[in-house]
């Protein structure tokens, strides 16, 4: 029987798939994006025959007489060809329909690899590398690259979910996975109270094949741009944070196909949206199973033969598959709902600062929330106007604020305050808004027409329109239906 | 292996295959797998010493040993005979010939130009099959095939009519033909392996 090296090298062959996710929310963007390819690994080691075979190659006399040891055809000697046979199975059985199959069947495309034949792996050695891996015991890996491409996102062993809920009875339902209409916790609900959670969901996608196998979450790591003293994560248990660093990670898991695993950041909506931005990366792999359905189907040495017919020990072969996933994600952006923008044009005879300031008031009397402020500037003087500025970029008044409407959802909304002013209607204006009464304003608002021009401009966001205009309507009512 | 699956047939594509040609690797069934000697395929084992003895010993007993019988066994043989067989000197070129050949089928290990004797051995070059495709057997492997057909016909014609005409004659000289052919046979995959590196 033919005594091939790799029959006594070859320790273990690895067919390994990667799939590396990339999910990006953040106000300029939702992109979704994955990448995948593959390899074969093959792990082995010298033995004292390798070096021996390296370092006196058997020789004929007749070599040695005229001088030389390696005169000899030693194509297949010692054996160091490794013939990796692979197979592929689709990825995804679909018994209805035949032509189906078929589409599934070639959707995916692996390049660099045949489809049912066999890669030959050169498992060569010189001398010195022999001796190195005998000294350090250590196995070196051959590496076989292929690409796989066209892998539908239907297909994906994960969905990455991002979203962020505000309500404490959701929040509760969806920490502890309840579904909707189950006996309401008051108690449990107390604690989320005030309180916003942003949650990730990793869901492990059920297959439509029989074996799926569970799909192990390596590790999650979230990295904060900020961090705030009430932040509290879910699940607590398996998780560290370090505030230090603003990096919280939790430890393994393990999700049945079907299942998700679920991690949440908690605090205050408003600490919550300051994080402009949150780094999460999870790390978990699929034993037993590829992407593309590449098998690893049997070895043969260079005389053809399979492992079968060896008579060392044959080596170990396994599939797996593993999972990066980089999810960035800029909280503000998840308030999300927010798939509705509405805009609204309030122009009036005013100057910006007094518009800002009685905007303020507008919001604080209407139950709107403020939750960024910045007055407008001083403006730049307008040429050929003298004693008149020009508020707008830089100077522009803004406002950030949110209404909340019950169960019915929230509204966001930036407003932005540009206009013109005279130096001298300014100081008159900054007293007359001082009054509180509703009475006075209104009474000193007709006597401002050379005071100035003041724009409010709003962009309202919610889940519904219907929500938008209410808050628009709300706004404009409080300046008189003056537009 | 882990997941069951199997290699399909270049030819038959709804049959397994139990191995790949070892040659291009594509994968073949049973009725689609040759088997070949191939040279390129050798290895080294043990048993060089035991070799080197028994062709030594050929060798001394072409030189030295059938001298050294005792004259009167050749005289018995001769008077049974009713005739001289030259038996002896039939044998000794038979003895000379084997014995060099079986000693061209030795290699030896741990020659590194020096004086160096560590790791010094001697090994056999032993002959493997290799399996291939249709393709590979009608190509790569035909002259391979060719020289080992044509080194064992040799072989054998030599053999057989060497020891033809030693009992047709009753003159042993003949017997050098068939030491040839036993050379031959010997150190057919030695001789295919010298033409194959000669024409390449
Ligand atoms: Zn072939
Ligand atoms: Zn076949």
């Amino acid at each position: 029987m033919y005594q091939a090296e790799v029959h006594r090298t070859v320790s273990e062959v690895r067919l390994l798939e990667r799939l590396s996710f990339d999910l990006t929310i953040t106000d300029e963007a939702y992109q979704s994006e994955h990448s995948t390819d593959g390899e074969i690994r093959v792990f082995n080691r010298a033995d004292d025959q390798v070096i021996r075979d390296r370092e006196y190659p058997p020789a004929h006399p007749l070599g040695v007489l005229t001088g030389g040891v390696s005169g000899e055809s030693e194509s297949a000697y010692p054996g160091t060809t490794l013939y990796v046979g692979v197979a592929r199975e689709p990825p995804l059985e679909q018994d209805e329909d035949a032509f189906q199959d078929d589409y599934v069947m070639k959707a995916i495309d692996v390049d660099g690899i045949p489809e049912d034949g066999v890669v030959g792996v050169d498992l060569d050695w010189d001398a010195a590398e022999a001796r190195e891996s005998m000294a350090d015991d250590t196995a070196r890996v051959a590496t076989e690259r292929y690409d796989i491409s066209g892998l539908p996102n239907d297909q994906l062993p994960i969905i990455v979910r991002a979203e962020l809920y505000r309500d404490a009875k959701r929040i509760l339902r969806v920490l502890r996975n309840e579904e909707d209409g189950q006996r309401d916790d008051l108690r449990g609900r107390q604690q989320y109270e005030g309180q916003a959670a942003l949650v990730l969901d990793i869901e492990h996608r059920t297959e439509s094949g029989a074996d799926s196998a569970p799909l192990r979450v390596e590790g999650l790591q979230v990295g904060l741009s900020r961090t705030f003293p009430q932040i509290q994560f879910d699940p607590e248990h398996g998780s560290s944070y370090d505030p230090q660093s603003r990096q919280v990670k939790w430890g393994s898991r393990t999700v049945q196909p079907g299942d998700t695993a679920r991690y949440a950041i908690i605090g205050p909506i408003s600490e919550l949206l300051e994080v402009d931005r949150l780094d999460a990366r999870l790390q978990a792999t699929l034993g037993g199973r590829t992407l593309s359905g590449v098998t690893v189907a049997e070895l043969f040495d260079e005389s053809g033969e399979s492992t079968q017919q060896w008579q060392e020990s044959t080596p170990t072969v396994s599939e797996k598959t593993t999972i990066t996933a980089e999810v960035e994600i800029d909280p503000s952006a998840l308030r999300g709902e927010s798939k509705e923008v509405s805009s609204s044009r309030i122009t009036m005879q005013t100057t910006p600062v007094a518009l800002f300031n009685e905007l303020v008031k507008v919001c604080d009397r209407n139950g709107i929330n403020i939750t960024e402020r910045s007055p407008p500037g001083d403006g730049t003087p307008v040429e050929g106007r003298e004693g008149v500025y020009d508020v707008s970029g830089e100077d522009a008044g803004e406002l950030d604020v949110r209404r909340e409407y019950g169960d019915e959802g929230v509204v966001y909304a930036g407003m932005e305050i540009t206009g013109r002013y005279t130096a001298m209607s300014e100081e008159a204006q900054v007293s007359t808004f001082d009054e509180t009464e509703d009475r006075l304003v209104r009474r000193t608002k007709g006597g401002l027409d050379d005071a100035g021009r003041a724009t409010l401009d709003i962009d309202a966001r919610s889940a519904d329109a219907e929500l938008n205009s209410r808050f628009l309507s709300t706004i404009e009512e409080a300046f008189g239906g003056e537009m | 292996m882990a997941s069951g699956s199997t290699l399909s047939c270049r030819n038959h594509g709804d049959r397994g295959a139990g191995q790949v040609c070892g040659e291009c690797g594509d994968p073949l069934c049973g009725d689609c797998s040759n088997r070949v000697t191939d040279v390129t395929l050798d290895d080294y084992g043990a048993g060089g010493v035991r070799r080197l003895i028994v062709g030594l010993l050929l060798i001394a007993g072409s030189l030295v040993l059938l001298d050294a019988l005792p004259r009167g066994i050749w005289l018995a043989l001769a008077s049974v005979a009713g005739k001289p067989l030259y038996l002896r000197l039939g044998l000794k070129p038979a003895f000379l010939l084997t014995g060099i050949a079986l000693l061209g089928t030795l290699r030896f290990r741990g020659i590194s130009g020096g004086f160096d004797f560590s790791g010094f051995s001697i090994v056999t070059r032993r002959n493997n099959a290799r399996v291939v495709c249709q393709s590979c057997y009608d190509g790569d492997k035909r002259l391979q095939r060719t020289l080992s057909r044509v080194f064992k016909l040799i072989a054998v014609a030599l053999i057989v009519y060497g020891i033809y005409q030693s009992v047709a004659a009753l003159f042993f000289r003949w017997l050098w033909i068939s030491g040839v052919g036993g050379a031959i046979w010997i150190l057919r995959e030695d001789l295919k392996l010298a033409v194959i590196e000669l024409s390449s």
